[in-house]
């Protein structure tokens, strides 16, 4: 027994530390384990997990008119690059900042691109916070003790209240109240349980709690454009269903949708070419 | 020796390094009076509602870290049951900081140290308490003299069990303490945040290779401890 | 003021029921009974490690428990010493250490015994900086002994301290334990199934059967009777005779019986005293006259003081100073016409001897 212990014990380190370091990559190992007899009227959808509500919707429509299936991973676009980059069998990629979508160009993986709908920021509070936020000034008082984002090294959200932020000038101060949330939407349920004063996450986002109040919009000049780039993945380049998705996308009845959740619906032709818009 | 360990890592590993100690040092160190205790009732002491214990130590070793972490954010959060206490009597917010994060560590490595030194306990002939009350000794006497001593090698090696689990923890701890650059960001924390950035796979080496070294350093410890303990035994 | 009063009734969980009373001022008093008829529970009860339902102990003149008046003193106040049968010595600590732990939790009154002098006695003082790991299984009963008596006990309880140890070590240790009794006096409960020990140390016997009390008085009186011993399950009286002096005439060893001569079945002669030989009944010949021509070497005279006639056979004690008791069948008992005040020769071969010191 005693010669066992140490060895029992290191099984269990390594458990430990595969735990932190595999937990992106649970899920793609996953989607690329299970490709074998895959149809053709199927959509495999990745998309940032501010997107989930109106692309639920969205998937929901267009399983009514066309009678395809849509299966949707949501969750930070980072996580889900990775995701792609490593393999997992994503038809449609639908990415929270133009970054990630120019990484997977890098790569080859992209077969095509087009901007469709855009976002802003907001700074939230909970619902029934006493004092309120005026101007964003007001986020370096004492009593706001923390501030939730999106990662703001990773998350498309958290990048951008990150600019937002430096061009006003408050990074430096407010950095060491930066609670980095694994995605925006953790941000957010962490503003509505109250554990943070406040919150920078998108107009979307605020809009699907009722436990939160918008305490201000951010200027978009702040920031670069807020566009959601939707991309066409090259492994699902030769599936029908996601070529009529990723147009559906782009048609009259997402942009309603679209707009409905809060989203800006940019006014880009459709089918835009492969380059990166500035 | 400084300007060569300033080199070996980036301030920003440097912090996650002295935040994972410190945190699972205090993790380990805050449960062990509590973990003896349970761990000595559980082996000596029938009683009415003993597998609710059992069942309430167990628990947090079945459940996701994530949820554990959701709960503890819960209760101790500035609404909850716990944490409004906190936030209205003391003016003191446990989330998002690293006692947050202490908390967590604690919570998910609590039943495998109470497991080790349960069996410590069990291995430790009750009547050896006996012959020391019949000596004089008072029954708490007896117990840190006689059964704690003959214990100490599965109560050691309990608390290593739960340093290195509380190095590893990251779901309870992301949702309870947050990714705090400077305080909360503890090693696992850091690996995540530094994964998640573009091409940032690559650039998390140093960190893992760090997690491996001290869970290396965790089981040297506990084997040198416990040749020593068996140095002074002649059994 | 007697040095033990007890008086405890209990019933276990798996329905055994404990009812005994008994009180005791000899200073070794030996509870005496077959496996599993509760004896150690009475020791239990009266260190403390077992609260009875009812019951009352009394320790010289302080009242340990009085469950009538919810009274209960905490083993650790007793002021009793234990050795247990497998000698509970903490392995984590020295041969000192161990004897040490009792001394520091006594207040400095009761320190009466000394610390070198059970050194001395015990024989243990070479053996202070080794761990009970490292000791033989005499050694081991030897430091518990001593552990039991540093703490300055105002009573002695020992449970089966023989027990765990083969016949040789029996003896010797039973020889220790006799010292320890001469050289400080400490009131002595001892439990015990094997009457050798009993007629060797004990003053007194209480004896037990089934949770109940089914004999008290001297060994030689409460050992006599056939009944509650349970003779039936062919426990009967063990012969055991102490000799005064012991000679080497012609190349044999000779045991000094009052004024006869004992056979032993060796050639040198013993080397501890005293020298006690055992025997069992059934080696014991009874013979109306005077015989010769027989190869038993002993012949002893004396005369009969008690007859118990059983189903299967009739023990017959024969009073030759001391008692022997001889087991015979009813045929031949009626035969001899045995009877009390009968004079008889009791035949016993030499090698039927067991010489035990």
């Amino acid at each position: 027994m005693a010669k066992n212990r140490p060895g029992i014990r290191f099984l269990l380190l390594l458990l430990g530390i595969s735990n932190i370091v595999g937990c992106g990559h649970r899920s793609a190992s996953r989607q690329a384990g299970g490709e074998g007899g895959r149809s053709d009227r199927k959509v495999v959808l990745f998309a940032a997990a501010s997107t989930t509500s109106a692309l639920e919707e969205i998937s929901r429509r267009f399983r009514r008119e066309h009678g395809i299936v849509v299966e949707a991973n949501y969750a930070s676009s980072s996580t889900l690059a990775q995701q792609i980059e490593n393999g997992a069998g994503a038809d449609v990629f639908v990415s929270a900042n133009e970054n990630w979508a120019d990484y997977l160009e890098g790569m080859g993986l992209v077969e095509k691109r087009q901007s469709v709908f855009g976002n802003r920021l907001v700074v939230i509070q909970p619902a029934d916070a006493a004092e309120n936020i005026g101007r964003p000034q007001d986020l370096l008082a004492d009593w706001v003790k923390h501030l939730a984002l999106g990662d703001p090294e990773a998350a498309p959200a958290g990048i951008y209240a990150k600019q937002a932020l430096e061009a006003l000038g408050l990074w430096e101060q407010l950095r060491r109240k930066v609670v980095a949330a694994p995605d925006v939407r953790h941000a957010l349920s962490f503003v509505e349980m109250g554990a943070a004063e406040a919150g920078i996450v998108y107009a979307t986002d605020a809009a699907i709690s009722g436990r939160v109040k918008v305490a201000l919009e951010l200027a978009p000049e702040l920031t670069d454009a807020i566009r959601y780039p939707v991309v066409l993945v090259k492994s699902g380049a030769e599936n029908q269903a996601a070529e009529s998705f990723y147009q559906y996308l782009s048609s009259a009845g997402a942009a309603e949708v679209f707009r409905k959740h809060g989203f800006t619906v940019l006014a880009a032709p459709r089918g835009c070419p492969a380059t990166p818009l500035p | 020796m400084n300007l060569l360990a300033i080199e070996l890592l980036s301030p920003e590993e440097w912090t996650a390094l002295r935040l994972s100690s410190t945190v699972a040092t205090c993790a380990a160190a805050a449960s062990l009076p509590l973990g003896i205790a349970i761990g000595y009732l559980l082996a000596r002491v029938a009683f009415r509602g003993r597998w609710l214990l059992e069942a309430m130590v167990n628990l947090p070793l079945v459940l996701p870290p994530v949820v554990a972490g959701y709960l503890l954010l819960i209760c101790f959060g500035p609404r909850g049951p716990i944490g409004s206490v906190l936030a209205d009597w003391f003016g003191v917010k446990i989330v998002f900081s690293w006692l947050a994060a202490v908390l967590a560590a604690m919570v998910v490595s609590f039943p495998l140290m109470v497991r080790a030194i349960r069996v410590a306990f069990q291995s430790v002939d009750p009547r050896l308490e006996m012959a020391a009350r019949s000596l004089g000794a008072s029954r708490l006497g007896a117990f840190f003299t006689v059964s704690l001593p003959l214990a100490s090698r599965g109560v050691i090696a309990g608390w290593i069990l739960a340093f290195a689990r509380g190095l590893g923890e990251f779901g309870a701890t992301i949702m309870v303490a947050g990714n705090i650059e400077g305080q909360t960001r503890t090693i696992p924390l850091a690996i995540f945040t530094v994964a998640s950035r573009p091409g940032g796979m690559n650039q998390c080496w140093r960190l893992v290779g760090l997690s491996i070294l001290l869970a290396c350093a965790a089981l040297a410890a506990s084997e040198w401890l416990e040749r020593r303990q068996s140095r002074h035994e002649s059994r | 003021m007697s040095l033990v009063s007890f008086q405890c009734r209990h019933r276990f969980a798996g329905g055994f029921e404990l009812d005994i009373a008994f009180q005791t001022d000899h200073t070794v008093t030996s509870i005496f009974g077959p496996s599993g008829s509760g004896k150690t529970s009475v020791l239990s009860t009266i260190a403390g490690f077992l609260r009875p339902q009812s019951g009352r102990v009394q320790l010289a003149d302080q009242a340990m428990l009085d469950t009538a008046r919810r009274l209960f003193v905490p083993p650790e106040r007793r002021q009793v010493g234990m050795v247990f049968q497998d000698h509970l010595l903490f392995p984590h600590l020295t041969v000192e250490a161990n004897l040490r732990y009792g001394w520091r939790h006594r207040r400095r009154r009761h320190r009466s015994i000394e610390f070198r002098r059970v050194l001395e006695v015990l024989e243990i003082g070479g053996l202070l900086q080794r761990y009970p790991g490292s000791l033989s299984g005499g050694e081991r009963q030897r430091v518990a002994l001593g552990r039991a008596l540093t703490s300055g006990p105002g009573l002695l309880l020992m449970d089966e301290p023989l027990a765990s140890l083969d016949a040789a070590l029996k003896a010797r240790i039973l020889a220790y334990l006799e010292r320890v009794v001469d050289e400080w006096r400490i009131p002595t409960l001892f439990v015990t199934h094997a009457q050798a020990e009993v007629r060797r140390l004990a003053n007194w016997v209480v004896v037990i059967e089934n949770g109940r009390v089914v004999a008290t008085g001297t060994p030689d009186d409460a050992l006599s009777q056939p009944e509650p011993l349970g003779w039936k399950n062919s426990m009967g009286p063990v012969n055991l005779l102490r000799l005064e002096r012991v000679e080497l005439r012609d190349g044999h060893a000779m045991g000094r019986l009052g004024d006869q001569l004992l056979y032993l079945p060796q050639r040198d002669l013993p080397s501890h005293s005293p020298v006690f030989v055992q025997f069992s009944p059934i080696d014991v010949t009874l013979s109306r006259q005077d015989v010769t021509g027989v190869s038993a070497r002993n012949r002893l005279r004396g005369r009969i003081c008690q007859l118990v006639p059983l189903d299967q056979a009739v023990f017959v004690a024969v009073d030759i100073g001391q008692i022997v008791w001889a087991e015979v069948t009813p045929e031949a008992a009626a035969e001899l016409s045995l009877a009390p005040g009968s004079d008889v020769t009791c035949l016993l071969k030499a090698h039927s001897l067991r010489v035990v010191t």
